[in-house]
């Protein structure tokens, strides 16, 4: 059988007609031309400059004089992330002696790439590729946010390239695919809500890139298809929207532009007929002047030196990628790295004394960039010193990201693995529980009325003193006797879901019940709104992003179902709907821009049973049965991925493929016996009660896994058969455990 | 390639197309035909290619690049028009090896980008960078199409998995 080389050596042999006089045709006509619009004086002169050659720039728009930029008194030469290929492509970071920290994990298929630090290195955006359709192998990318130590997962966009930061790290714009080959400029908040469309122009808009001063997003423009290759061009708009103006307009392709450190400058590519360099103009698109004299035609990955008095790129030599410096006027440029490898990918540290960058560790026998294994590398711009700081990292291109503020482990969170924890104490908090929440500073309590309505309180209860500082009468709780749940702390909100009594309704072999969403506003403690939203009892709910999902008991209707509901968080409209199989169901998470949930099988709730993930773009529900005979607990989602606890210990899900991943961690069964039928996730790890099998299941244990390295600690023993566990909320210094006696115990972590 | 950097002074722009033609238009039909898996897109792109290059005369100073970046468009735009015209596309038979015949049929079945990764790298013989230029993406996003490109491609054609 013909190998896939062969093949198109095979290809190669096809005969191709001869177009020629065909195409002598088709010559008469005019020239296409794109539509051209309004255009900027400076706009003009670029036109002018192309045409009458460069050395007219200097005579006629003279560029401002240099004057270095004083970097920020507070930035340092923090990590470099990069897409390390070890293990599977995923984010990395690695510091200046050497230190790598790996901060991805993606499961399955996916890869993570082209990773962006936010201006305060306290998060980091990167994209993930995956399969998404396993018929034709249709893949895509995904834009996510991640807290600097890639905890607090968030996608931010689907069909998405090229993220880049506003400076105050609260939102980044990016390039999003509408259409196969149409891509418009969007802009998201950091915690992935309020997307919107900034630029969707006719034309293909890309790789846009936030102003150092936050003031204006730049981008590209340029035509798709249309029978016209047409030219690219640099536009700006506001990020609001407002104020699109066209910056450049040679008859060329003018692209990737990049902002001087002031943002009073851009630099940018043009490829003004057969040659393709770098220029640079003032923001407003005048002075525009070329910075290169490149070797070749190929010069790529511009970078300012944070003073703003020099650029770093990329070129081809000829045979392979060099680096070089140029001066921001153009009149010096040196070669930084020059040898027969490939050198790609520059990028100046935070405080100007280092480049780094990314190099082949042999000399490839191809034009072909990126091939073999590449490594991150530190240059002074003197060339007097380089530094390799990965050994066989396999970097994949796409660019570096080098961290202006320390070390990740010195900024982030603290330690994921506690050295011990002690019971602080155990009070009381009502005589019918259901369910416990961590959230804005406070522990949140569900306490039934127990007067055979779906009626209770909240309680607000300070951590540290252990005060009821609020008890909030609410119609709606969670209705759970055990596992908690059903209650969230999100956007300065409690959210709670459950039931509202419906007397009209005794026809429900639900109770008489509508499913329904209570919010408190966590400021004043205030229930802002009752959401009634139809079916029959709210089970549990989780947010998406900024889209509030909830799994709720279907009605009479659908045969009392589960459904997957998504809510109009204000309005209580049902936005959509997905129908589940299943009667019963008790968790739902978002994790990857899905929704997870555990699936009973016919006999009993935690037997038989079936992991479901929900892609709420579709609807498509994807179910796979449990590995095991018994589910335990979960799902949960730990940082960007989705665990559960199954027969023999913790298994991880991964919620795009639906597989259960190997290698999953199994319990030592003679020192871990799941207890209470639920699990949860905080930063450190996953937490569950246990009945420890040595002391003949009598005494229950507070237990913590790590996901990272697959361990489990045995932390605090919980006490006798006095009280029995219901639910559990994590905060990152303590863990808060309800119990069904109407107890609450506080477990500080040291 | 790169002819036309040594072209000689005074040569006529269309004569100057024509050689382009000659030596880089078969290459360039069957790397858009290994695109589109249609040999009449293929032809259309090509030609009218060519002829938009010849209108444009000497507005185009490197037609080589010229017209290798506007071939792709034109196919990727004609293939999607004429995917509306008739969404239900027809096998057209053109005579070619069995081997590379299955290669266009494998490839006309994965996602376009793949495909598109897998056909300007490997048939027409642009290196990443500039594949990721013509994409509007990455070059680390265009080695990852790249490697499913053609691990899918292994496993529809039957063989061996390069991982």
């Amino acid at each position: 059988m013909a190998d896939l080389e062969e093949r198109f050596r095979s290809l190669a042999r096809t005969t191709a007609p001869d177009l020629w006089e065909e195409i002598g045709r088709r010559r008469p006509g005019p020239a296409p031309r794109p539509p051209v619009g309004p255009r900027i004086g400076a706009a003009v002169v670029a036109l002018v400059l192309a045409v009458t050659g460069i050395g007219f720039a200097g005579w006629t728009l003279l560029p401002r004089e240099e004057k270095p930029t004083e970097p920020a008194a507070t930035v340092s030469n923090g990590a470099i992330a990069f897409a390390s290929g070890v293990g599977g492509y995923h984010i990395a970071a690695v510091t200046l002696d050497g230190a790598v920290m790996d901060i991805t994990t993606p499961a399955g298929d996916a890869y993570d790439l082209g990773p962006v630090w936010s201006p305060d290195g306290a998060w980091i955006a990167f994209l993930r590729y995956r399969i998404t359709d396993r018929d034709d192998g249709t893949g895509d990318y995904d834009l996510f946010v991640a807290n600097a130590d890639g905890s607090g997962l968030v996608v931010l966009g689907r069909s998405a390239l090229a993220p880049t930061w506003s400076p105050d790290g609260t939102s980044v714009a990016f390039q999003g695919f509408r259409r196969e080959t149409d891509h418009d400029i969007l802009v998201a908040e950091r915690d992935g809500s309020g997307e919107r469309v900034l630029v969707a122009s006719p034309l293909s808009d890309t790789t846009p890139r936030w102003s150092p001063t936050g003031e204006l997003i730049a981008f590209t423009s340029h035509p798709v298809l249309d029978r016209d290759p047409g030219d690219a061009d640099i536009f700006v708009v506001r990020p609001d929207g407002t104020g699109l103006t066209r910056l450049t307009g040679s008859p060329g392709w003018d692209f990737e532009p990049v902002w001087s450190p002031d943002g009073s400058r851009i630099a940018y590519l043009s490829e003004q007929w057969d040659e393709r360099e770098a220029y640079v103009m003032n923001a407003d698109g005048s002075g525009v002047r070329r910075l290169t004299d490149a070797p070749s035609n190929d010069i790529a990955e511009l970078s300012w030196s944070p003073d703003g008095t020099r650029i770093a790129f990329q070129v081809f030599s000829g045979t392979s990628w060099d680096i070089y410096l140029v001066s921001a006027d153009g009149t010096e440029q040196v070669p930084l790295v020059t040898s027969p490898l490939d050198e790609v990918d520059p990028t100046w540290s935070p405080d100007g004394t280092l480049v780094a960058y990314s190099a082949a560790g042999s000399v490839q026998s191809c034009r072909c960039d990126n091939a073999g294994t590449f490594d991150v590398y530190v240059v002074t711009p003197d060339t007097s010193s380089t530094t390799r700081l990965t050994v066989d990292a396999g970097v994949l291109g796409g660019g570096l990201s080098w961290r202006s503020t320390p070390f990740i482990a010195e900024a982030t969170s603290p330690p994921r693995t506690p050295s011990g924890a002690e019971i602080v104490g155990t009070f009381e908090v009502g005589d019918d529980v259901r369910s416990v929440a961590y959230g804005d500073g406070s522990v949140w309590v569900a306490v039934s009325n127990n007067d055979g309505t779906f009626g209770g309180r909240i309680l607000r209860i300070d951590p540290a003193t252990h005060e009821i500082q609020a008890e909030i009468p609410v119609e709606v709780i969670p209705t759970w006797d055990i596992g908690g749940g059903a209650m969230v702390v999100h956007g300065g909100s409690l959210w709670v879901t459950g039931a509202v009594d419906r007397p009209g309704n005794f026809e429900d072999p639900g109770g008489g019940a509508d499913a329904a969403v209570v919010r408190i506003d966590t400021a004043s403690n205030a229930v802002v709104q009752t959401l009634e939203i139809g079916g029959n009892v709210g089970a549990d709910l989780t947010f998406l992003g900024d889209e509030l999902w909830v799994l709720l008991f279907g009605d009479e209707t659908i045969d009392h179902r589960m459904e997957i509901v998504r809510v109009d968080p204000y309005s209580g409209e049902a936005l959509a709907r997905v129908p589940l199989s299943a009667k019963w169901g008790h968790t739902i998470v978002a994790s990857e821009g899905r929704l997870v949930l555990y699936e009973p099988g016919e006999g009993a709730v935690n037997v038989d049973g079936s992991l479901v993930t929900v892609d709420p773009s579709t609807r498509e529900v994807l179910r796979v049965a449990t590995p095991s005979k018994y589910f335990e607990g979960g799902p949960v989602a730990w940082r960007d991925q989705v665990w559960f606890a199954a027969e023999r210990g913790f298994a991880r899900f991964d919620p795009v493929t639906g597989e259960v991943i190997e290698g999953s961690a199994e319990l030592d069964p003679s020192r871990f016996a799941f207890c209470c039928g639920f699990i949860e996730a905080g930063e450190r790890g996953i937490w569950f009660v246990g009945f420890d099998p040595r002391t003949e299941g009598s005494e229950r244990r507070l237990d913590l896994f790590d996901p990272a390295t697959g361990t489990v600690i045995e932390l605090v023993a919980l006490g006798g058969k006095g009280t029995t566990p219901v639910a559990m909320a994590v905060a990152p210094d303590a863990v808060w455990i309800l119990n069904s006696e109407g107890t609450l115990t506080h477990v500080a972590l040291t | 390639m790169g002819w036309v950097e040594h072209a000689p002074a005074g040569v006529e722009r269309g004569e100057a197309l024509e050689r382009l033609y000659r030596e880089q238009g078969a290459r360039m039909w069957r790397a858009v035909l290994a695109y589109a898996g249609d040999p009449e897109v293929a032809r259309d792109a090509v030609a009218e290619t060519f002829a938009q290059a010849l209108r444009r005369g000497e507005g185009i100073r490197d037609p080589e690049r010229w017209v290798w970046r506007a071939v792709f468009r034109i196919a990727a735009g004609e293939l999607a028009e004429r995917r509306r015209r008739a969404p239900e596309s027809t096998v057209i038979a053109y005579e070619m090896e069995e081997p590379a015949r299955e290669l266009v049929a494998a490839l006309a079945r994965l996602s376009p980008k793949q495909r598109a990764a897998v056909v300007l790298h490997h048939a027409a013989g642009y290196p990443l960078k500039e594949v990721a230029r013509m994409l509007g993406s990455t070059p680390g996003a265009v080695k990852v199409h790249l490697l499913r490109g053609r691990r899918r491609l292994r496993e529809l054609l039957g063989e061996g998995d390069d991982g």
